[in-house]
């Protein structure tokens, strides 16, 4: 998150068509999940994406304080989206940041049309998403876990929401787009949509792009969640038949087949070389600083949120 | 996601689709969505009841404590009205809420004959055991009708002591005062739950 710009110019695309980290374009990075890793909070999910890393814990429905803020109709969503210091290269101050605040809502508008919040009057859904190591994605990634969470909790939800940031990188469209090619590509738009409803709750852009390209990206980030969201139900399918099976209640195969899914998906996105650190253009380097973009962006859906990427 | 039909025992996640609006009536742990369809909305194993037509999920994960039909719930009066009582619910059936949920009793569902006021059988601040009679709107409708069920704890409402059963009214030991309330039939008792004395958390004013 550095903005800072090495001096070696080296396009995001060699000659035979990879990444930076080896990718093709249409590729997802290798991505992890676990659920309910935290024991004492309600619901709990989290996600290696790339080489982002990130907790995600809900609590609640539970009691609200501040008392003002509780809706006598239904419960009040609230998501906390934070980063370590350690989580960047250069260290990251500890208080909240304006992007801190900024992902947080543009978060919880994201989460909130999945929920039934009207079951739970005056109570109050917290959902903090800890960032213990950012790379290129880190709202959608935080989007994929908060959900995991939240189904890991209990919560009634309409389904799944899963995030995928895909943009144009050396005048090409590319799938789930990592921390360079964020910084230094022509144009990132996080998605973050419930693929089984085909319904987008979180669209941002940051860069230039026709309508032609911005279609083509909503396709591919389209593509991505869905591969996204098979990971996600195969993780939590695992861990409820893994406590079905140690209470007895399926019979230990149908448990192994379940286990088995998991793996296999990991292998499809297998670990590929690391993205090396002296690659750059120095071009784009002041538009990229972390914190001073102008926001740009499209509204397509529903759902809209002002701001900028990360 | 369209994949085959859904079976009694299979395994879902949320947002998955359990039927059709024609097949099921929508139970709980799914919901039925504007196209008439229903989905799944937790995690959890269906459940198909062929006699009632009806599909359900019950959760493989933790439930957030929340009233639902015909739970049993101890409350406290927040406010009477003519007609009606607001209760604050802090315990379903034995568990403690972690939040204080808004009931609705109203008048014709509190001693199972006609009641003038509801003033008559409840005053604020008394303790009462309900049966929830639905959840609509985010408000649990409350009963009272039945011997197990009204006020098992109550003060003065004139100094504020607790009321003591004396035949079938309450006496005030400390002012001499008599009070009428629809009564439960272990007044005084806490039922079954052991930590009887447990305040409810702090709720003050609407």
């Amino acid at each position: 998150m550095s903005g800072k710009n090495t001096e070696v110019e080296q396009p995001l695309i060699d000659a035979k068509g990879l990444r930076t980290d080896g990718r093709k374009l249409d590729e997802l990075r290798p991505i992890r999940l676990e659920v309910g890793n935290l024991s004492r909070a309600d619901g709990s999910a989290y996600i290696e994406h790339g080489r982002n890393k990130i907790v995600a814990a809900v609590y609640g429905p539970r009691e609200l304080h501040p008392r003002h803020l509780a809706q006598s109709d239904q419960a009040l969503l609230r998501v906390n989206y934070r980063m370590a210091t350690f989580s960047v290269s250069d260290r990251k101050r500890p208080a909240p940041s304006r992007r801190e605040h900024e992902i947080s809502m543009v978060l919880r508008q994201a989460l909130e049309p999945m929920l039934f919040l009207k079951m739970y009057p005056r109570a109050a859904i917290d959902v903090f998403i800890q960032v213990l190591e950012a790379d290129g994605g880190s709202r959608c990634a935080s989007a994929t876990v908060a959900a995991l969470a939240l189904a890991d909790a209990g919560i009634p939800m309409r389904g799944l929401v899963a995030g995928c940031a895909s943009g144009k990188i050396d005048g090409k469209i590319a799938m789930d787009m990592n921390d360079i090619e964020d910084k230094i590509g022509e144009a990132d738009v996080p998605v973050v949509m419930c693929p089984e409803r085909g319904e987008i709750t979180l669209l941002q852009m940051d860069g230039k792009l026709t309508q032609k390209e911005l279609a083509k990206i909503l396709q591919m980030s389209e593509d991505g969640i869905h591969r996204i969201h098979e990971m996600q139900k195969a993780v939590l399918l695992e861990k409820y038949a893994q406590i079905r099976k140690e209470i007895g209640e399926v019979p230990e195969e149908e448990a192994e087949v379940l286990a088995a899914q998991k793996p296999e998906i990991e292998k499809d996105e297998a670990e590929k070389p690391k993205a090396t650190k002296k690659r750059t253009k120095p071009v784009k380097a002041e538009k990229k600083e972390d914190e001073t973009k102008p926001a740009k962006k499209e509204k397509k859906t529903k759902k809209k949120t002002e701001s900028e990427s990360s | 996601m369209t994949t085959q039909r859904i079976k009694e025992g299979d395994s879902v996640l949320p947002g998955e689709r359990l039927g059709v609006i024609e097949e099921y009536l929508p139970g709980e742990g799914t919901f039925q969505d504007e196209d008439d369809v229903i989905y799944a909305s937790i995690t959890g194993i269906v459940h198909i009841d062929m006699k009632e037509r009806k599909i359900s999920v019950e959760a493989t994960t933790r439930t957030p404590v929340y009233p639902k039909r015909n739970d049993v719930v101890l409350g406290e009066i927040q406010h009477v009205t003519k007609k009606s009582a607001i209760v604050n619910i802090f315990q379903i059936e034995d568990t403690p809420c972690p939040v204080t949920f808004s009931g609705y009793l109203f008048i014709k569902n509190t001693a199972g004959g006609y009641v003038e006021q509801m003033r008559d059988l409840f005053a604020p601040g008394d303790l009462i055991i309900a049966r929830v009679q639905q959840q609509a709107d985010g408000l649990a409708r409350l009963s009272t009708v039945g011997t197990r069920f009204g006020v098992i704890k109550a003060s003065c409402s004139r100094c504020g002591e607790p009321l003591h059963l004396q035949g079938r009214r309450l006496e005030c030991t400390e002012c001499g005062n008599y009070e009428q309330r629809k009564l439960a039939k272990n007044y005084g008792k806490l039922s079954k739950a052991e930590p009887v004395e447990e305040e409810p958390p702090i709720e003050e004013g609407i």
